[in-house]
């Protein structure tokens, strides 16, 4: 299974912009956040993760980034997501993860 | 019909997986494999794909990495998919109602059963209709 975090960190907007690659699943759900909760504890700033070649997510996934959000809220952070391909899309519909986490823009976490 | 279509019925297929997460990738390849000869379409095979990968997941963490399942793919009937999966030695196993890959699989799959078996196995069985006959 193929898969790729590609992390850069963005001065112009002060963001972490992490380009996810591949399918993410149980098996490498812990690195995944490893990698971001290294990141937020780098510099505490809002993270982007660009999903346009992310091909697959399951709830473990899903569980780790809510983990994560956990953390980037601690310091006022937001989590947004960006260019979500329909299948993933979906699995943030479906557990209604997409009313916490901004994607593509829409839409606000709930306070 | 061309020289790659057969009139043989589609017949079940079984996989035999240790607990081990390195694997689920391959159970998605092949539900999707399995699933793309009934004629389902994209959504249809992501939300198989989506399913077999829950399920495994949910097994895997509840066996803790030891033993194996098996797995049974029957698209025999033609216009859905039922799937299998027999976990064994799991009488003291427990799945969280609240669990969100559970609700995952409840909210993708046409039907969704678990059967604690009487032999300490645990059975859980899930269905993705052809949405054409949904209609």
């Amino acid at each position: 299974m193929e898969y790729n975090i590609t992390p850069s960190y963005n001065e112009e907007e002060n963001v972490w912009f992490v380009t996810l690659v591949g399918e993410f699943d149980i098996f490498n759900a812990a690195e995944l956040k490893a990698k971001l909760n290294d990141l937020v504890a780098e510099k505490q700033i809002n993270l982007v993760l660009e999903c346009s070649n992310l091909v697959f997510i399951d709830s473990t996934v899903l569980g780790n980034l809510v983990a994560v959000l956990k953390n980037v809220k601690a310091y006022d952070g937001k989590i947004s997501l960006k260019n979500l391909r329909p299948n993933v899309s979906k699995i943030f519909k479906i557990t209604n993860l997409n009313k916490i986490f901004v994607i593509d823009g829409e839409g606000e976490a709930n306070e | 019909m061309n020289e790659f279509e057969t009139t043989e019925e589609l017949t079940a297929i079984e996989l035999s997986l240790p607990a081990n997460a390195a694997y689920v990738s391959a159970v998605r390849q092949t539900a999707s494999s399995i699933a793309s000869r009934l004629n389902f379409d994209v959504d249809e095979l992501e939300d198989v794909r989506s399913l077999v990968s829950e399920v495994c997941g949910l097994l895997i963490k509840k066996s803790g990495g030891h033993g194996g399942f098996l797995i049974k793919f029957d698209p025999s009937d033609g216009k859905k998919i039922k799937i299998s999966f027999t976990l064994s030695h799991a009488e003291k196993v427990d799945i969280e109602k609240d669990d969100m890959g559970l609700a995952m699989i409840q909210a993708l799959a046409d039907k969704f059963d678990i059967v604690p078996a009487k032999n300490g196995n645990l059975l859980l069985s899930i269905e993705k209709v052809h949405k054409e006959l949904l209609l």
